[in-house]
């Protein structure tokens, strides 16, 4: 939409006195967010048809008829002068509101929605104090939508946004209303449950708590949530998302709006890959020949075995979950050759509006491509530790799961090569093998990852590693360090500096701290979107407007035990 | 006004009299009352108790349970329970967010479906006693009427984790149960 604004006929036109410049054919409500005046609604959502029915932005417009209209269909005419804030207005839109809560159980408090609740904000905001409604309230009824999707009919306030969202994005169709007036409600088809790959997003796009993520249900409150810009690590897409956390551990993550990469929409599975970096099978202490030892004993006996070793005979494995910054220090340390394990493919999705759900369940083919260039699946590295010229393999599996080599490797490497594991799961290499290093997960650490179409964008740490983890970055350097590498430590940006200098052709004119929120395209890439570009000026988060300005804000743990402490910042850009 | 209230003794400035010049009434009124009190521990009438045998006030035996005459002396928290004995509590957090001193850690989950009058409870409800600074926020910020503060503040414990109180504490946090027991002889 935004490409073809520059043609589009410029129609000069008033709010509340105020001159504004509207493009030819758009409408009220458009217009006056993309000049940055508010006005409330709930049904319009920029990626969704415009339906019409929360009556919420109701202005007055002259020329026009003496009634309020709905701002989100009215095409803004030349000299139209639109009252969004006459006392008239403010009774209509006060109106409505009293209508929406006629018959709203008011149940904030056990509500998951509220802190983020459009109904909360607009009765804050325009509402009446008091109610006026005496009779028994209607009762609709609570069920689940489907596996992810619980349904509170009593809160909906019927914007069909969810309906629409089932109906022109995924194309799948579940969702409908059924029944008339007070006792209508959403509900699905007999037998059909809403469980498309995007079902969670209903949940985001519902203005109040009508839909809610039942994977996030009742555990705990949105205003204690803290909210890391990072990227998702499930697929290949890269999808911009929003890392909530509190008291150090993970509550959910939902989608940051970036167009090029994911649009406002992110998947169930992505949703869901938090809970990798919990699992019992993740191996949080260093191991040396399998028995858990100290960080450093293990590293004292990780330099020993490195230095004792010349880099010509050193080659390294690791998959495509590694970050950029870790393939480039891998490939820094060692001289010999590398070999990369990438996580079998997936199932794929592409809605309407386009957005692609990748095959490809590997957050960093891309970036494995860029920095190490041609690299195969372990077969050179095979074929060296079977001739003796590897004696020694670091291995940087950071695979939710473990990296699954192939056969004639795994042979290979139980032979008597030695090896250096840095490993997110508790695998049999790093059970068996010389030394092991915990890894992180990438809500844990901070690095870059290349998506599918070349778009380079920042993970950022959104909580503590378990245990004594110190992570890739670490130990590979200390590894380096010995051979003289890295005279100091470096964090993830300054190992970019490196890569950006060693790589000119991909990497060349990008810097850490420049890829900001969205990430920048690498030299060559498909998605040459620029960044400003990447965010529609509509100010409808994929969440709810109030958590997008909230994504704005810092959220601040408060937690007695928080290893943080109180009022720490920590992700920030 | 202060002088609607018979009781309230009003500071007067000092007068212009010959009495009132040479302070020696004024001493000698004061001087009275402290050989009252001092020959009243003679005729059994305490100006002091001897706490903590004994409440701080020789009050009623009811008000004596509670240690304080003032009910609404803000002490330690009791969760309260509804006429099933369960929790009023559903873990909205709100208590947490209004606390001044984050001294309120709760874990919400679902009730078990047999409820079916609210979906949540509290899993692990715990007060830290020692950063309480018993301002009574969270007794104002609740919405059930679940969390309250009684008048009990007789609570020594020889270690700090006593002082974090859980969820069956807080809901047994009888304020009768502070009655300060004569040592046995």
């Amino acid at each position: 939409m935004s490409e073809t604004t520059t043609e589009r006929l410029e129609v000069p036109f008033t709010i509340d006195g105020a001159s504004y410049t509207a493009l030819k054919g758009e409408t009220v409500l458009e217009a006056a967010l993309r000049n940055g005046y508010f006005i409330p609604h709930y049904c319009w959502h920029p990626s969704l048809s415009i339906a019409g029915n929360c009556r919420m932005c109701l202005v007055h417009t002259k020329p026009g008829p003496p009634k309020p209209q709905i701002a989100c269909n009215t095409v803004v005419s030349e000299g139209m002068e639109v009252d969004a804030s006459s006392e008239k207005t403010l009774t209509a839109r006060e109106g409505i509101l009293e209508f929406l809560l006629a018959n709203h159980p008011l149940d904030c408090p056990i509500c998951d929605q509220a802190g983020e609740c459009d109904l909360q904000q607009y009765s804050f905001d325009h509402g009446r104090t008091t109610s006026k409604f005496s009779e028994i309230k209607t009762q609709r009824p609570r069920h689940d939508l489907g596996p992810r999707i619980r349904f509170n009919g009593n809160r909906c306030i019927l914007c069909t946004r969810c309906v629409r969202f089932c109906d022109e994005v995924t194309g799948t169709g579940e969702l409908t209303v059924v029944n008339r007036s007070d006792s209508a409600w959403i509900d699905v088809f007999p037998g059909v449950p809403l469980d498309n790959p995007l079902s969670g997003c209903t949940a985001d796009l519902c203005p109040v708590g009508a839909l809610l993520d039942s994977d996030w249900i009742h555990t705990t409150r949105v205003w204690l949530l803290r909210g890391t810009k990072s990227v998702c690590s499930g697929c290949a897409t890269g999808c911009n998302v929003n890392v909530e956390a509190f008291d150090d551990s993970v509550k959910r993550m939902t989608p940051r709006e970036n167009q090029p990469v994911n649009k406002w929409w992110m998947c169930d599975e992505g949703r869901d890959s938090h809970r990798e970096a919990t699992t019992d099978s993740r191996l949080n202490v260093a191991r040396l020949d399998g028995q858990p030892v100290k960080h450093q004993d293990a590293l004292e006996a990780a330099l020993d075995l490195f230095s004792a070793t010349p880099a010509a005979k050193i080659a390294y494995l690791t998959t495509g979950h590694a970050t950029c910054e870790e393939l480039h220090l891998l490939e820094t340390i060692t001289d010999g050759p590398g070999g990369v394990n990438y996580r079998p493919d997936g199932g794929a999705f592409e809605t309407l509006d386009g957005f692609k759900l990748s095959a490809d369940k590997n957050p960093n083919r891309a970036g494995v491509v860029a920095v190490l260039g041609d690299v195969d699946a372990g077969e050179r590295v095979r074929k060296g530790i079977e001739s003796g010229q590897i004696e020694l393999v670091v291995v940087c599996d950071s695979q939710p799961g473990g990296a699954n080599w192939d056969e004639g490797l795994v042979e290979a490497l139980k032979g008597d090569v030695k090896a250096i594991v840095i490993s997110l799961e508790d695998t049999w290499l790093a059970q068996t093998k010389q030394v092991a290093f915990p890894g992180l997960h990438a809500i844990e650490k901070d690095g870059t990852f290349v998506n599918q179409n070349g778009r380079l964008q920042r993970v950022r740490a959104a909580v503590s590693a378990p245990g004594d983890t110190r992570g890739e970055l670490d130990v590979l350097q200390e590894l380096g360090r010995s051979a003289g590498h890295f005279p100091r430590v470096l964090s993830a940006g300054g190992v970019f500096r490196r890569l950006a200098a060693a790589s000119p052709d991909a990497f060349g004119g990008l810097t850490y701290r420049g890829l900001g929120a969205v990430g920048l395209p690498l030299a060559g890439a498909a998605d040459q979107t620029p960044a400003d570009k990447c965010q529609t000026y509509y100010n409808a988060g994929p969440v709810s407007r109030e958590t997008r300005a909230q994504d704005e804000q810092t959220r601040v743990a408060v937690h007695r035990e928080s290893p943080l402490g109180y009022g720490t910042v920590r992700g920030n850009v | 006004m202060a002088g609607s209230h018979d009781h309230v003794e009003e500071a007067l400035p000092p007068g212009k009299s010959f009495a009132d010049r040479v302070y020696l009434p004024a001493v000698m009124r004061g001087l009275k009352l402290t050989v009252q009190k001092f020959f009243g521990t003679v005729t059994d009438k305490h100006a002091t108790v001897q706490y903590p045998e004994v409440g701080i006030y020789d009050a009623s035996e009811a008000e004596r349970a509670i240690g304080h005459p003032n009910p609404r002396y803000r002490g330690e928290h009791i969760l309260v329970k509804d006429e099933q004995g369960r929790e009023k509590c559903v873990a909205c957090l709100l208590c947490m967010a209004a606390c001044p001193a984050l001294c309120i850690h709760i874990e919400p989950e679902p009730t078990p479906p047999e409820w079916g009058d609210r979906e949540r409870r509290p899993k692990v409800f715990e007060i830290d006693m020692l950063r309480c600074i018993y301002c009574g926020y969270c007794e104002e910020a609740c919405p059930c009427d679940a969390i309250r503060l009684t008048p009990k503040f007789y609570t020594p414990t020889t270690s700090r984790t006593e002082r974090v109180y859980d969820k069956e504490r807080l809901l047994e946090n009888n304020p009768a149960a502070q009655i300060p027991q004569r040592p046995a002889k």
